[in-house]
């Protein structure tokens, strides 16, 4: 049996054994985390739970057992729920627009639903978002004519608009271009000065960038939770380059120079080389491995 | 890379206070403004607009003898244009964050979805009300018309705008059902079908009150303002309640509290239904006695008026109407000699129910009138209806009373069975020739006419059975004489007055003395 989630000072957001099934699929078994100000990354491949948990906490659904605390207030009662989305903001996986909207338009009518209604505040406040991602000065052109990433920028400023302090990003960076990513990393970065970010997403590379904390979710359970150089020394002394696979290897690839990097058991003749968050998260989600690593 | 700070507010910022009812009417403001800007409501619009200008660029409206008790209803149809197109633009408007897949954020955003739904419930009002200024402006337009009589009934102006109301929140209520893009045009074809059907039953009048529009029979004669009846106070209440349970559907569909919800469908449709069946369409005791009294004795409730030696008496809703039969008098007296042209004459205006929608044509209460006409002391008068104008109906019933009016001149009796058998030959081409020279629009009625009636002409005295039968040989002489200028065979006609005035003078003889003769044989059976 779980106890309510409870905030303590720095923990603005605090989950404690979320369960969630679909028919027999367990979606979430029993998730606990907290979360404070700063981008928190969730690592996980597919089928994770990710995107349950992220939905759960951004009042899409309710779980099917578990608590959740979000600002010392609980999500999953009607009032509690009212108030939440008062403060949050999400961006979801895939974000739909309004195609014949402009993106000032479609910003100022989630403005609107977010019950910003003084219209000098809204202009102001949409000015504030478009200039923030970005588009100021596309601002009037419609959402059709803009492009994947730009487009991506008007659901994050959507997701902005109001200044949430908490904001779940849902994979945000899928689908752009390295500069486009670059582009969105600064942006995130800039978002969890003060705020609770919770960033969804399959790019280690985005953790390593952004986030003070990672939680590594793996069918429905938290496998890891704590800052991402920690997930990263999981892996320490664990990864060789070579010029074979080594057949034992947890994972093994051949690089650009031509040299195989290998996780886990290295093969004959290897040289140690430094690990990566990557190859933390590859060694913690392995089988065959996850038994030494939790050790 | 970004020009402005993403780090949180500063506190001195004021919070969000949130305010549910200021967004509603934020939303509404801004969705009102795209439907107003929504292709399929400016198509509406502009088709509207284009059907008016039309109109007015073809000359149509300066020729429009317009009665402005039935222009009200009139307006009504041109509006369902608007109407589909609000039906379309706010379904669409409803549909847009599902079929966008914007719900996934906008569902989860601090403004409850009742309550947008709510805003775009609101949305269309403004539509609605620029309907009605566009209503009122046709209807204005056409009170400044010179041949304008009667006056507008504001719940019949009313209708049109709050049928495109009740469009904008059913296409609400219908995208709250289902999010299928298709079933909006569907939804319109249906409507279209049951008001196409409405009008095509006008046997069974109660019908067409349950759809959107009620269409009447629009060969029916004019009626004064307060002899009409159409139930149109409880169609307005039929189309506000259909508008509620709209409202009810689409905020129960929105998750307001489910109780609440159901209730409000429950009482708006047992509303609507009695709405529905409180329209009336059986004509009430107090109407019916008027009509009989203003059908039989209308002397009392008329207004007479003499221009020259003419005097005219009209029910007040048609005193305008009495410039236009003393222009067309006018022009008949002119082409009689003087002593016929001071000769005191009277024209009364008349009901005759029944006479279009019978079967069986019915013959005028001669008797009756004349009664009524003594005790008024305008004995003699000439009937006149209340149809006029330059269309089929309109034209053929002005040429009916100028040839009437001028059987009068030329028999010097007032219309009777006897007097109408007594125009014939001579007559008969003299009645004819005056009363299509009467004035352009008559010339136009008589040429328009021709086409339809094989050679022969018959000018039904109000649509009865009694009429002035006018064989094909002195129409053929009519004919030739309308291709010469009339004044000159208004010469021949007041030199000849005496001889072409005789019952006994020939067809062939008038058109000797008129310088034309007859072509044709005379139809066989004919009555003269």
């Amino acid at each position: 049996m779980s106890h309510p989630a409870e905030t303590t000072p720095g923990q603005l957001v605090a989950v404690d054994g979320l369960t969630l099934r679909y028919r027999r699929h367990t979606a979430l078994a029993g998730v606990s985390f907290t979360a404070g100000e700063g981008v928190t990354g969730l690592l996980g491949p597919n089928g994770a739970g990710k995107t349950s948990l992220l939905r759960i906490l951004a009042t899409a659904m309710p779980p099917d057992a578990g608590t959740v605390r979000i600002l010392d207030t609980d999500p999953l009662t009607t009032a509690g729920r009212l108030a939440t989305r008062r403060r949050m903001g999400y961006l979801p996986q895939q974000p739909g627009f309004f195609p014949n909207f402009t993106a000032y338009e479609f910003i100022d009518y989630v403005a609107i639903l977010k019950e910003i209604t003084d219209r000098r505040q809204r202009r102001d406040e949409t000015l504030r978002v478009l200039a923030a991602v970005g588009l100021s000065d596309d601002r009037g052109k419609r959402i059709k004519a803009l492009s994947g990433g730009m487009r991506q920028r008007v659901a994050l400023a959507a997701a902005i608009v109001g200044d949430p302090r908490v904001l779940i990003l849902d994979e945000p960076t899928v689908g752009l271009d390295p500069e486009q990513r670059l582009r969105f990393r600064e942006l995130i970065a800039d978002l969890g000065e003060g705020r609770v970010v919770l960033l969804s997403t399959h790019q280690t590379e985005d953790v390593s960038a952004l986030c003070h904390r990672v939680i590594v979710l793996d069918r429905g359970v938290v496998r890891f939770d704590g800052p991402p150089p920690q997930l990263t020394a999981l892996a320490e002394n664990r990864v060789w380059h070579s010029a074979e696979r080594s057949p034992q290897a947890v994972a093994a690839w051949r690089t650009g120079v031509g040299t195989v990097r290998n996780i886990g058991v290295p093969p004959a003749a290897a040289d140690l080389v430094p690990a990566t968050l990557e190859d933390g998260y590859l060694l913690l989600l392995d089988p065959s491995a996850a038994t030494e690593v939790a050790a | 890379m970004t020009g402005t700070s993403l780090a949180p507010a500063p506190t001195s910022r004021p919070p969000v206070t949130p305010r549910p009812r200021g967004a509603v009417s934020a939303l509404f403001r801004i969705e009102a403004v795209r439907l107003l800007r929504h292709p399929a409501v400016l198509t509406g619009l502009l088709l509207y607009l284009a059907l008016w200008a039309y109109e007015w660029g073809t000359g149509g409206l300066a020729h429009r003898y317009p009665v402005l008790q039935d222009e009200d209803r009139y307006s009504q149809v041109p509006l369902l244009l608007v109407a589909a197109g609000a039906f379309i633009a706010s379904n669409l408007a409803l549909t847009r964050a599902q079929r966008s897949g914007v719900a996934a954020v906008t569902d989860l955003l601090a403004l409850a979805p009742w309550r947008r739904t709510l805003a775009q419930l609101l949305a269309p009002l403004p539509l609605a009300m620029l309907s009605g200024l566009l209503v009122g402006a046709r209807v204005a337009h056409l009170a400044a018309a010179p041949g304008a009589v009667g006056r507008p009934s504001l719940l019949e102006l009313a209708t049109g705008p709050l049928i495109v109301l009740l469009a904008g929140v059913a296409g609400v209520a219908v995208g709250r059902l289902t999010s299928m893009v298709a079933v909006g045009p569907l939804v319109i074809l249906g409507m279209a079908i049951f008001t196409l059907v409405g009008a095509v039953t006008l046997g069974r009048p109660m019908l067409k009150w349950w759809g959107l529009v009620a269409i009447e029979d629009e060969f029916e004669p004019p009626l004064p303002a307060d002899l009409m009846h159409r139930p149109v106070t409880a169609h307005l209440v039929y189309l506000a309640a259909c508008a509620a349970v709209c409202c009810a559907v689409a905020l129960a569909r929105s998750g307001v509290d489910r109780r609440i919800g159901v209730t409000a469908v429950g009482v708006t449709t047992v509303l609507a239904v009695v709405a529905g069946a409180g329209q009336s369409v059986t004509v009430p005791g107090d109407v019916a006695a008027r009509r009989s009294v203003a059908e039989r004795e209308p002397s009392a409730q008329q207004t007479c008026r003499t221009v020259d030696t003419v005097t005219y008496c009209a029910f007040r809703d048609f005193e305008g109407r009495i410039d236009q039969w003393s222009t067309l008098v006018g022009g008949m007296l002119r082409h009689t000699p003087p002593d016929r042209a001071a000769d005191r004459y009277v024209v009364r205006q008349r009901l005759l129910f029944g006479a279009t929608t019978s079967s069986v044509s019915i013959s005028p209460p001669l008797a009756v009138w004349a009664a009524d006409d003594a005790r008024a002391g305008t004995p003699g008068a000439v009937p006149v209806g209340t149809k006029w104008g330059t269309d089929q109906i309109g034209g053929d019933a002005m040429l009916s009373f100028a040839g009437h009016f001028a059987a009068r001149v030329v028999t010097g009796e007032p219309p009777t069975e006897a007097s109408a058998l007594s125009v014939c030959r001579s007559r008969a081409v003299l009645v004819l020739w005056l009363a299509a020279t009467a004035t352009e629009e008559t010339t136009a009625a008589l040429r328009s006419l021709l086409p339809r009636t094989g050679g022969s002409v018959v000018l039904p005295l109000l649509d009865s059975s009694l009429g002035l039968s006018i064989g094909r040989q002195e129409v053929s002489v009519v004919r030739s004489l309308l291709d010469r200028p009339a004044d000159q065979v208004a010469q021949q006609v007041i030199a000849n007055w005496a001889e072409l005035t005789r019952p006994e003078t020939g067809t062939e003889r008038a058109a000797s003395l008129l310088g034309t003769r007859v072509l044709g044989p005379a139809a066989e059976g004919a009555r003269c």
